[in-house]
């Protein structure tokens, strides 16, 4: 897979101005966008469960997971089936920003921040392959990627969700016993599929989502709810002005 | 060790005479057949040795019917980290999964050995993971413990994608038993494992730490792994295990399906066995379908031969150097005579020796010496230390410069490759010392041609004292391709008659003995004008005469341009493209320099710390400190430069990147003015000393070290850590340095918990310390939670507690 690398959503991650001008980091950055190109050895799975609602959350059959909490039960309400994935950068991109650490600070938080962009850029490809199956297989919709850790659905899933997908094994994506994924520039995430029954229901849901999000992201919401989340400061979808769907 | 009996544990002993000989027939997969079975996704197979031991023997039986001559347990996560999720302990799942195996084999009364089998540890090893070697260590000691004593034939690790993992497991097979070991790896269809690793290193360091059988398994079906198995045949002596997937999966109507046919999979196996595989056996996918038709066509077959290509490697997991050719070993890792490594090693400043070492690689070497002998520091420790640390950011192989026969043997333990080891000289009692570690992880070494009476005057009497290092090698089973020998450099102004002795000696030793040879070549030219062309002409010289591993400062650009010259008139660089290659290199990197000095002149220290200009604060700061004294050029310049960047992005003007690249600047000139001071006696300008840690569990650095820059240029002294650091380190750090602040860094979670007890642990002995916390998770009531004493935000923050403490 060729990554591009967008410099525009480097430069959000480092939390700079869209046209930053100084001469030297705009250099670092052509490098890291290059150099990481090189390193990326883009490993990644799915596999699709159908899925029960029940009382305990929402268990993933011929599995021995069971997603829990609030959040994810609403995130998969219009779905019967999901898809749950894995993907990772590998083990050398995660060298490299620890040589940068020993080298230049500077650069090694360019360079993370270009792992990140990468990451995601992969994880937005998964998903779009996933969604053209979904769809093949005469669906309305996918619903987006949901990581555990968002919301109130706990973290300390990490572990069985790799097991199920054999994920160590096929693409060497492990978790440490703090449930951080290893190699670091990696992601888990579940993916509802939203059926043709469903999807009318879910359009109204998105319409409202739409209008929460319309005001450049609903200050207020983020007020009362992401506040109190403990990725705060590192959400992705906040970033994008997505709402996970957890109350806080 | 737990020795036992081989004669008692059935097969064993018929199985090692076999071994290599005739084909030997392992079983095919357990996971697959189990799921194919009902067993859930996500669920745990090893449970079932106990819920459902039929299941498990009739598995078994089925290989052992089809022709299967080792049956590997039910124990692939046994270890104690996986089985922490189930109800049954480690000793509770082997023991019944060697005795289901075993009651397979009475039951069908057949002759087959029973191996316990061990797969990875399902977490990364250090410095990828935060599982140290120790731990990983101790997880496959306590396996091997239990199969032995229940009854295990031999014992086979698997489906390992990190060579450091493959390392700890084998040592902990070597040390613990004396049964057999087997070691496969997984490989991508690079020729990679995931972790990087190559198989030609893989081969260097399992035949090094002497397994008995060592192949490939997983990952990919037969033919795909063909040609990366024919590359272990080519170069391994061992006997060559394969254990391939029934191709690759596939998902069809939510199930797992491996496509391809016994008779496939045994196509490509036909064609290795041609080539030299001994052992064969299958993977995820195969079921006893295809071992019986292995078995039909394979079974008790003579093993080809094969003519293996001896080499002598030295390697890290993903590199190797070829000791037959010419290689530049670094020499720059060193104290001795330079102020600023040994101030570095004081202070634990590991970062210095690292960009020591990255500037030697980036210079070109091939390999790094690592010499870290100062008396007032714990040379063993700090060796190891600053072992994890090299390979943790460089593939450069290592070359273990010690004379201290501890710090050589734990060097070699923690040292994921094949090193060098610097030095034994032909004394006996060295060599008896040194020798054994040497052999047990495979390492090479160089021996000095000189003894308890010196260095010999005569070429003769330095290869007498070569002949008897390779003499008693030999008696340890340590070949002469391991062996480098040093006829050690005269100075020519002392010694002028000795020089042309060394260099015949060189020969000699090469030409006779069949070994490597290395010089340290500066030595030479002691005491007379001009060095350089001494140096170099006897570098030539030495290069003439067979010199393998010339030990130099490879930023001496001259002598690294006469090691490529020799190898092009030696016609060793075929059309000289390394020389030319190398030419290029240096010309654009000269012509930067020229660009940057011309860029000096316009530029105010001001201006340049500002802007961020890292490369040019030295040189600008040496410039100034002709004229000022060093506390004034802080005043003056540093401080007044970082008000206007700290002012710059608090308004918004600039952005972190820019703030980190002035706070690196100001830090480089630091380092000068620190040298400066040193020098001239003067007083430290520290304000203070920090210490400062990433806690136990997290691998992420980023934040800290922003933080740690930033106070550096305020003045303080920052004792680093580094990451995924345990609690008692942080205490004895505190502890050993009176220190009044420390900071910790934690990014989940789940490691706050780590900074809670971290806290805890140093409340304990040293209730007066002043403890700040950040990290992303954290916020000032979590901080309060964990009665941590401040929460820093960011950097700047954390200037102002520093500030707080140290001025009150």
């Amino acid at each position: 897979m060729e990554f591009k690398i967008d410099r525009k959503e480097v430069l959000r991650y480092l939390q700079t101005a869209k046209d930053i001008e100084d001469k030297n980091i705009n250099r670092l950055l052509a490098e890291s966008i290059s150099e990481i190109k090189e390193l990326i050895n883009f490993r990644y799975l799915y596999h699709k469960f159908p899925i029960e609602h029940t009382k305990e959350g929402v268990k993933i059959k011929n599995t021995t997971l069971t997603l829990k909490g609030r959040s994810i039960k609403k995130h998969l309400q219009n779905s019967a089936e999901i898809y749950l994935m894995a993907a990772t950068l590998g083990a050398q991109v995660d060298k490299k920003i620890s040589f940068y650490e020993k080298i230049s600070v500077t650069k090694s938080m360019i360079f993370d921040a270009c792992a990140t962009t990468a990451i995601e850029e992969g994880c937005d490809r998964v998903e779009a392959e996933i969604k053209e199956k979904a769809l093949k297989e005469g669906n309305d919709d996918i619903t987006f990627r949901y990581s555990p850790g968002y919301g109130d659905l706990g973290i300390d899933i990490q572990k069985e969700f790799l097991r199920i997908l054999k994920a160590p094994k096929k693409i060497g994506l492990t978790a440490s016993s703090y449930n951080m994924l290893l190699p670091t520039k990696s992601v888990t995430a579940i993916i509802g599929v939203i059926d043709k029954k469903t999807a009318a229901e879910e359009h109204s849901i998105k319409q409202e989502q739409k209008i929460e999000n319309s005001k450049d992201r609903d200050l207020e919401f983020e007020k009362r709810h992401c506040k109190n989340c403990l990725l705060y400061e590192d959400c992705e979808l906040r970033r994008k002005g997505i709402y996970c769907g957890a109350k806080g | 060790m737990k020795i036992v009996s081989l004669e008692e544990r059935g097969f064993t002993v018929e199985l090692k005479a076999k071994l290599g000989k005739e084909i030997i027939l392992f079983d095919g997969a357990m996971g697959t057949v189990l799921q194919q079975r009902g067993l859930k996704a996500g669920d745990v197979p090893e449970k079932l040795n106990i819920e459902n031991s039929k299941e498990i023997i009739d598995i078994h039986k089925s290989y052992l019917k089809a022709g299967a001559e080792i049956i590997t347990t039910n124990t692939f996560g046994a270890n104690a980290l996986k089985m922490q999720e189930i109800k049954y302990s480690v000793e509770e799942i082997i023991t019944a999964g060697v005795e289901n195996a075993r009651q397979a084999v009475i039951e069908l009364g057949v002759d087959a050995a029973v191996a316990l089998d061990m797969g990875p540890l399902g977490e990364l090893l250090e410095p990828m993971g935060s599982l140290t070697f120790d731990e990983a260590y101790d997880l496959y000691q306590q396996q091997v413990l239990v199969g032995v004593e229940y009854g295990a034939d031999l014992i086979h690790i698997e489906t390992i994608s990190d060579l450091y993992e493959a390392r700890a497991a084998v040592l902990a097979a070597k040390e613990n038993s004396n049964l057999p070991v087997f070691c496969t790896l997984t490989f991508e269809e690079d020729g990679r494992t995931f972790t990087g690793g190559s198989i030609r290193s893989m081969i260097s360091v399992l035949e090094g730490l002497g397994v008995d059988g060592i192949g490939l398994n997983c990952s990919l079906g037969p033919e795909k792994l063909e040609p990366l198995v024919e590359e272990v045949l080519e170069y391994s002596e061992k006997p060559v295990i394969l254990q391939a997937n029934a191709g690759l999966p596939i998902v069809e109507d939510g199930e797992t399906v491996f496509k391809i046919s016994p008779e496939d999979y045994f196509k490509p196996l036909a064609r290795l066995y041609e080539k030299g595989l001994a052992v064969v056996g299958g993977c995820c996918g195969t079921n006893e379908e295809f071992i019986s038709l292995i078995a039909d066509n394979l079974k008790n077959k003579k093993v080809k031969e094969r003519n293996v290509i001896n080499e002598s490697l030295v390697c890290s997991p993903s590199q190797y150097v070829n000791l037959a050719g010419v290689n530049v070993v670094g020499e720059r890792i060193n104290p001795t005579g330079k102020a600023a490594f040994k101030q570095a090693l004081r202070n634990d400043d590991l970062d210095y020796i690292l960009k020591v070492a990255v500037e030697e690689v980036d210079a070109g070497a091939d390999i790094l010496d690592v010499n870290l002998g100062l008396p007032e520091i714990e040379e063993k420790e700090m060796m190891v230390k600053i072992i994890k640390e090299l390979q943790g950011i460089l593939d450069t192989p290592l070359q273990i410069d010690s004379s201290d026969p501890e710090v050589i043997e734990e060097a070699l333990k923690y040292y994921n490759g094949i090193a060098i080891v610097n030095s034994v000289n032909g004394e006996i009692e060295v060599l008896e010392n040194t020798f054994p570690a040497v052999k047990k992880y495979g390492a090479a070494v160089i021996g000095l041609t000189m003894d308890d009476d010196g260095i010999p005057d005569t070429a003769a009497g330095r290869f007498e004292i070569a002949k008897r290092i390779v003499k008693k090698a030999a008696e340890y089973g340590i070949s002469r391709d391991k062996i480098i020998i040093d006829c050690l450099t005269l100075t020519a102004s002392a010694q002028q008659e000795g020089v042309k002795e060394t260099l015949k000696a060189l020969k000699m030793v090469k030409n006779e003995l069949g070994v490597k040879t290395t010089l340290g070549v500066s030595n030479v030219s002691f005491g007379l004008p001009a060095r350089p062309v001494l140096n170099r002409t006897f570098l030539s010289m030495a290069l003439y005469q067979g010199l393998n591993l010339p030990i130099i400062d490879p930023n001496d650009e001259e002598m690294m341009a006469a090691v490529k010259a020799a190898a092009v008139l030696n016609n060793i660089d075929q059309g000289a493209t390394e020389y030319i290659k190398y030419m290029a290199e240096v010309e654009t990197n000269s012509a930067k320099t020229e660009n940057s000095q011309e860029k000096n002149k316009s530029h105010d220290l001001k201006t340049v710390i500002v802007k961020g200009l890292k490369s040019e604060a030295a040189n600008l700061t040496e410039e100034i400190l002709k004229e000022k004294e060093a506390l004034e050029v802080v005043n003056s310049y540093l401080i007044p430069a970082l008000d206007i960047v700290g002012n710059r992005y608090e308004k918004g003007e600039i952005f972190l990147p820019q703030l980190v690249q002035s706070a690196e600047t100001v830090k480089e000139a630091f380092a000068i003015l620190k040298q400066d001071m040193a020098s001239k006696g003067g007083r430290d300008i520290s304000k203070g000393t920090i210490v400062m840690a990433t806690v136990k569990g997290d691998v992420h650095d980023i934040g800290k070290n922003i933080v740690k820059t930033v106070l550096e240029n305020y003045g303080y002294q920052i004792i680093d850590l580094g990451r995924n650091v345990n609690i008692k380190e942080v205490v004895q750090a505190v502890k050993e340095n009176q220190i009044k602040l420390l900071g910790l860094s934690a990014l989940m979670t789940t490691t706050v918990k780590n900074m809670e007890k971290t806290i805890n642990a140093v409340r304990e002995i040293s209730p007066t310390t002043k403890i700040m916390v950040g990290g992303a998770v954290l916020t000032a009531d979590y901080a309060k939670m964990i009665e941590a004493d401040y929460y820093a935000r960011d950097a700047r923050e954390a200037v102002e507690i520093a500030r707080k403490i140290f001025t009150d």
